[in-house]
């Protein structure tokens, strides 16, 4: 998704809009006339001042292009859903790893994506198999990261 | 320093630092040498190993990744014209046209030699430089501290890319990040949207593989099915030829380390902005500039050492004043910190072992990169087949297996994805990322020295500049941002878009 100058100088001023309005909030420290608001409020008049400055120089230049254009991964259908794949994905582990435990979990998605980026169904069993089984023998048996296990506490302990 | 030299041998040559030493290596090449993911990234990656192992370790892993994949992008560079890291880029016409003209191996041998000479010199000035550094900087108040961080985040701004406006924008969104969380003075929670999750901050290490791993990942989406082309010629002798044509270019080759050097010092560039003005000024003063990105030497020498070179260099910032020198270094700081290690001029006289071990594994990664590179050169056209259909979602798997990791929290899946989607988004836009991850850095201090000296100050913005040196680094800080403003004054309306 690319943005116009100008469109990127509304979306600054909106989130500076925005700081300025939460941090308003923030309570003073007592006996200061400066609180935890203040370097908050600075950061926010930064964004209003560089807003301003991407708004002022697009005026200047005077170019017509679009607003917003889509860009390589948003323009084209199959890149679009692969990156929601993606994401989707990281929404599922987070999802079901607690009750199916890492490598199922893992090996599920490994397998959807694998397959889905266009490698052969053979090599994306051999992903999905190996891949969380190796992962699993560094972080959980080796460096002691405790992964979910979910399915596999039954089997092995 | 020699005083800590036996300390710090004991300390690397033990067998588990050999052994994640020569790990690391080989990680570094593989990495390196992929299109798409790069040395930053590499290091973003290792960090959730090497959180367990002891800080010699992690360290010694860190500088041999980053020693070797910068050199290992020179690889694909060279065999297939796609840069295997962004910092390889600068020459990777004039690399290929070696390549087309039936000269790959001289092609490489000068990548890979002047790679090791451009380390060896960033090593030699990181040794000579930070502990005499250090001792003048002993002499800081949080003042001088403040203006140091100040100095350091506007040099990311002028140095981030062709907009500094756009690099503005970065250094600002890094530094909104960091005040998310429980604000520094009084404890005030800001920003947290009511997660408690987010009260001590956005978790430093997920968010850079977010914004390294992910955002990468993401960016390389729509190329992901086709598959490259690489250059399977069985190779000659690498290095035939390669001492001639490093000494027919003396000067490129001790320019390119200075200049490389420099670079890597100034917070917020590093070894990619290193390599792309070290063949500028290279084609500037060659005899023969129409050659440069059509197979130019010169242009290899120039480049192939300043990135390498920058390495090196970027780490006196950080170990000195925490401050990073690159965005490599900024991972490094947050590795420090989570090993109980401040950086700063103290340092050296706490861990003087420990600093020293860093300091060999910079010359001994330097020196082992010529035999291990020959290798890696010949295995990499079989590594450069691995389908990225494959690599990409187990990178993804590791990212998110690596951030849970951290701190064992699920949350910081969250803060990946996250993290990702917006680093993306902003270099969709040509938002520079280095700013933005130097905000996250240095965002708590500098608000810390900030907040501490208007309270000193009551308020007076004259105690600033009260003492000599941070009026200085006052006045230095200004000069930057009269450069910045003189940059967006001075920029023709016509290049707006480019």
């Amino acid at each position: 998704m690319r943005l116009s100058d100008a469109a990127l100088g509304i979306v600054l001023l909106g989130a500076a809009a925005a700081i300025a309005w939460t941090a308003r909030g923030f309570p003073l420290v007592p006996g200061q006339a400066f609180g935890p608001s203040l370097f908050p409020l600075l950061i926010a008049a930064g964004f209003a001042a560089c807003g301003a400055g991407l708004i002022v120089r697009e005026a200047r230049a005077g170019l017509r292009g679009p607003w917003i254009a889509a860009g390589p991964l948003l323009g084209e259908a199959r890149a679009r859903f692969d990156a929601l794949l993606l994401l989707g994905a990281i929404g599922f582990y987070l999802a079901a790893a607690p009750r199916l435990g890492f490598v199922p979990t893992a090996a599920v998605m490994l397998l959807a994506l694998v397959r889905r980026f266009g490698a052969s169904w053979w090599l994306a069993v051999a992903t999905a198999v190996l891949g969380p089984l190796a992962l699993h023998l560094l972080f959980a048996e080796w460096l002691r990261v405790p992964l979910p296990l979910g399915l596999i506490a039954s089997i092995r302990y | 320093m020699i005083e800590a030299l036996p300390q710090a041998l004991a300390l690397i040559l033990t067998p588990q630092t050999v052994l994640v030493g020569i790990g690391a290596a080989l990680f570094g090449l593989f990495v390196g040498a992929m299109p798409g993911l790069s040395a930053t990234m590499a290091v973003a990656l290792l960090v959730p190993v090497s959180f367990f192992l002891d800080p010699v370790s992690a360290l010694t892993a860190v500088v041999m990744t980053t020693a070797m994949a910068i050199f290992a992008g020179d690889i694909p560079a060279a065999l297939m014209r796609i840069p295997g890291t962004p910092a390889s880029a600068a020459y990777v016409a004039d690399a290929y046209a070696l390549t087309k003209q039936g000269r790959a191996e001289l092609a490489l041998g000068i990548c890979l030699v002047a790679s090791a000479i451009g380390g060896l010199f960033g090593t030699a000035v990181l040794v000579l430089l930070a502990p005499w550094l250090a001792e003048f900087a002993l002499r800081f108040s949080g003042v001088e501290y403040f203006w140091l961080v100040a100095l350091g985040l506007s040099c990311a701004v002028l140095v981030a890319g062709p907009d500094p406006l756009k690099g503005a924008v970065g250094l600002l969104v890094g530094l909104f990040i960091a005040t998310i969380g429980q604000d520094v003075t009084s404890g005030y929670p800001r920003f947290t949207a009511g997660i408690p999750n987010l009260l001590s901050g956005v978790s430093f290490i997920p968010a850079m593989v977010g914004m390294f791993a992910i955002a990468e990942i993401l960016r390389n989406l729509p190329t992901i099915r086709t598959a490259a082309e690489v250059q399977t010629r069985r190779l000659g002798s690498i290095l035939r030829g390669t001492g001639a044509v490093l000494r027919r270019h003396p000067v490129n080759l001790v320019r390119g380390n200075v200049i490389g050097t420099a670079i890597g010092i100034l917070p917020g560039a590093g070894a990619d902005i290193a390599a792309w003005i070290s063949y500028a000024v290279g084609k500037r003063f060659s005899k023969e500039p129409e050659k440069f990105g059509r197979g130019s030497e010169e242009g290899l020498v120039d480049a192939g050492a300043a990135n390498n070179a920058a390495i090196a260099g970027a780490w006196v910032p950080a170990l000195v004043f925490g401050i990073p020198g690159d965005s490599v270094t900024a991972i490094v700081i947050g590795l420090l910190l989570m090993k109980g290690i401040q950086p700063g001029p103290d340092i050296f006289l706490m861990n003087p072992g420990q600093i020293g071990a860093v300091f060999l594994a910079f010359v001994l990664a330097n020196l082992v990169m010529i035999p291990i590179g020959l290798v890696a050169i010949r295995l990499c056209a079989k590594v450069l087949l691995v389908p990225r259909p494959v690599l990409t979602p187990l990178i993804l798997l590791f990212c998110m297996v690596g951030s849970f990791a951290i701190d064992n929290d699920p949350f910081a899946l969250v803060i990946m994805a996250v993290m990702g989607v917006l680093a993306w988004a902003m270099e969709e836009n040509g938002i520079p990322i280095a700013p933005a991850i130097l905000g996250i850095v240095l965002g708590d201090p500098f608000e810390k020295h900030f907040m501490t000296t208007m309270m000193k100050g009551d308020g007076s913005l004259a105690y600033f500049v009260s003492r000599p040196i941070a009026a200085v680094l006052a006045a230095i800080t200004a000069l930057v941002w009269l450069a910045i403003l003189w940059g967006l004054v001075r920029r023709k309306p016509r290049t707006v878009t480019a």
